[in-house]
């Protein structure tokens, strides 16, 4: 299956696949999870505070579907 | 220390010692119980009969980092209730070491003339001494041209409190202006009006010298010094908070990407929760556009002295020079997506037009969200929102329409989907896919506001635990806990920034506590926070009732009830009885 995936702030520096913000597509296997795909991307479960799916926030448990659209933010904050 | 009562009517003052009641209270503590001990709720906000009044926090001026706010309070003309508004600013650390607890402003002048007072350190008499002064030659120009004849008449190290010429026309958007650490007009109380409230008694600036002052008085210092230490060590260690940390490195704006993720960024007038046009208005965009404009990496810097955080950042222009500071995420929202706008430069310069005039940016953006809603002009049309922020600085008709903001433009437009509460307009949260934020905005006792009660740690950062934003399920206790809390946080005079780190690092909390026991000899523990923050809340509220805002005025704007917002397609569905168990009992 393929996902659409976004890196924000400090996360695309660890990877220098995309930039900020564009989605990047990414193939994966059937049923992978967040967890994989962060495995995957070679990205610590420190370094991602924030995960979104579809515009939801998910916990890296959540298994992620063909066509998904996934946004990793840092812990970073604002107001 | 002293409470210092200026007297606009014959430009009188006393300094009068602080009384028992007030000795434990700072920054919004303070200047919302003087407004509730001193001012009829009744009064009309532009009249003789409301006051003024400014207080650094209660660890303002000392070595406690990120502490240097002032909170500002009166009855607001925005909202009809009562109000507190803070900036971060060096004035509130000269007003704290030349030991004055708070400056309550009454009255006004019978001739049409301008004021300003200077407070500077009388080393002899070890007192401040307070000088009235003409100011008259400073009415109606940019902010920008004022300041630095100010500190050319008065020195470097000065600090200015003042008010551009929306606070002179009488907008209930106006602000009140701080200096910068540059000394540039751009740090601002500019929720609420309060600039009108300064502009009605005729006094144009408050100008602080304290040089030779005292340091502020530390009943345990060893307790204190531990405090500092404490919360210094979780505000260099948190990765929001730290140096090259997330607002370091983006500023506040990094959370146009986030929210705009979530669906929740309100876009051309709250209709959708995304803008297609976000990440090139992004904190990322900033960081990345100086970066190619300046020629190097940019990181932010401090608003104000001793602070860690360091968060306000610069947007420079094409040929490297500096275009304004600072363009904060509730600026780049309300001036950006709010109005359809993709163009950095375009909002960097209705961001620096506010700070010349004197205009709060969320109002401003807010207010000309429903002009472009009234068909005034194209969302997406920079240069015409442009020219609608030089009217509201000339004064034309429709600039005095639209300096009376949000809630009273979208009426005289004639305009149904108006984002307001208690007349204020709503900052950079949709209230219907973050549902906490909109009990915030419903039920603050200063209209909705953000700032007062910050669900979003929890709803979308994941800041002290997380939970489903599009829920509307326990987010009244999530929300009353937090009021309670920043209504602590706001007397101590630190940043609410501070928050971030110390509601994830318990040494953190323990430190901002035992900095203000050390300074007071108190003993509060985290209990007395809460019960400190609902007490003031307390007094808030009874003040908004008395002056005629109830259970009805806490509720969020009719539409957002019945028209579900993309891509979520939520309404707001937080039951009004759930609304009125958040503060109305405390």
């Amino acid at each position: 299956m393929k996902v659409k995936v976004k890196l924000y702030a400090m996360l695309t520096n660890r990877t220098k696949k995309t930039e900020r913000g564009a989605p990047v597509e990414i193939e994966l296997p059937e049923g992978e999870s967040v967890m994989g795909l962060l495995n995957r991307l070679k990205l610590s479960v420190d370094e991602v505070r924030m995960i979104y799916v579809n515009g939801r926030s998910r916990q890296l448990d959540w298994q992620l579907r063909d066509g998904d659209e996934v946004g990793l933010f840092p812990p970073v904050g604002g107001g | 220390m002293w409470i210092l009562k200026i007297n606009m009517s014959d430009k009188t003052y006393k300094l009068e010692d602080v009384p028992n009641a007030y000795k434990n209270l700072g920054g919004r503590g303070l200047t919302s119980t003087i407004v509730c001990d001193e001012v009829n709720p009744l009064c009309h906000p532009l009249g003789p009969n409301n006051v003024l009044v400014f207080a650094p926090g209660i660890v303002t001026g000392t070595d406690a980092p990120t502490s240097a706010r002032v909170s500002v309070g009166a009855k607001s003309p925005l909202t009809g209730g009562i109000k507190e508004s803070n900036a971060g600013t060096s004035w509130s650390v000269d007003v704290a070491r030349m030991k004055i607890k708070a400056i309550v402003v009454y009255s006004q002048p019978k001739e049409d003339k301008y004021w300003m007072i200077h407070i500077s350190w009388d080393a002899k008499e070890e007192r401040p001494k307070i000088e009235f002064l003409p100011a008259d030659e400073y009415i109606g120009s940019d902010l920008y041209a004022v300041f630095p004849k100010i500190y050319e008449r008065f020195g470097k190290g000065i600090s200015i409190a003042g008010i551009g010429v929306a606070g002179e026309y009488g907008y209930a958007n106006s602000g009140i202006v701080f200096n910068d650490l540059k000394g540039q007009p751009t740090r601002y109380s500019g929720r609420g009006g309060l600039g009108s409230v300064m502009g009605s008694k005729r006094l144009k600036f408050i100008v602080t010298s304290a040089q030779g002052a005292p340091e502020v008085p530390i009943v345990d210092k060893a307790l204190f010094d531990q405090g500092c230490e404490k919360l210094a060590n979780a505000l260099r260690t948190h990765d929001i908070t730290k140096p090259k940390g997330g607002l370091n490195t983006y500023g506040t704006a990094v959370l146009i990407n986030i929210l705009n993720e979530a669906g929740g960024l309100p876009t051309r007038n709250f209709k959708t929760g995304r803008f297609e046009g976000a990440p090139k208005i992004a904190g990322e965009a900033i960081f990345e556009g100086n970066k190619t404009r300046v020629g190097k990496e940019v990181y932010n810097h401090a608003c104000s002295p001793g602070c860690i955080i360091q968060c306000s950042n610069t947007w420079y222009k094409q040929d490297g020079r500096e275009h304004v500071s600072c363009v904060e995420y509730e600026s780049d929202w309300s001036l950006g997506a709010n109005l359809g706008i993709d163009n950095l430069d375009q909002i960097a310069e209705m961001v620096r037009l506010c700070n010349a005039y004197g205009l709060d940016t969320i109002e401003t953006g807010g207010t000309l969200g429903v002009a472009a809603e009234a068909g005034i002009f194209k969302f997406g049309d920079g240069e015409k929102a442009i020219e609608l922020i030089h009217e509201i600085g000339k004064g034309t008709p429709l600039g005095r329409i639209l300096g009376s903001g949000t809630a009273s433009a979208g009426r005289v437009l004639g305009v149904v989907r108006i984002p307001a509460v208690k007349g204020q307009g709503m900052p950079a949260y949709e209230p219907r896919a973050v549902k906490g934020i909109g009990v915030t905005y419903a039920t603050s006792t200063m209209g909705a506001d953000h700032t007062s009660g910050y669900t979003i740690n929890n709803e979308i950062l994941g800041v002290g635990g997380k939970v489903d934003p599009l829920s509307p399920e326990g987010k009244a206790a999530i929300s009353r806990n937090l009021q309670a809390a920043t209504a602590f946080l706001d007397s101590t005079g630190h940043c609410l920034f501070i928050a971030f780190a110390i509601l994830d690092i318990p040494s953190g909390f323990e430190g901002f506590v035992e900095e203000c026991n050390g300074i007071l000899g108190t003993n509060w523990t985290a209990e007395d926070v809460i019960k400190i923050g609902l007490e003031i809340l307390r007094k808030e509220r009874a003040f908004n009732v008395a002056a005629g805002l109830n259970d009805s005025h806490d509720r969020m704007p009719e539409f957002m009830k019945y028209e579900p917002l993309p891509p979520h397609n939520h309404t707001f569905d937080v039951p009004d009885e759930v609304l009125d168990s958040v503060l109305k009992t405390v």
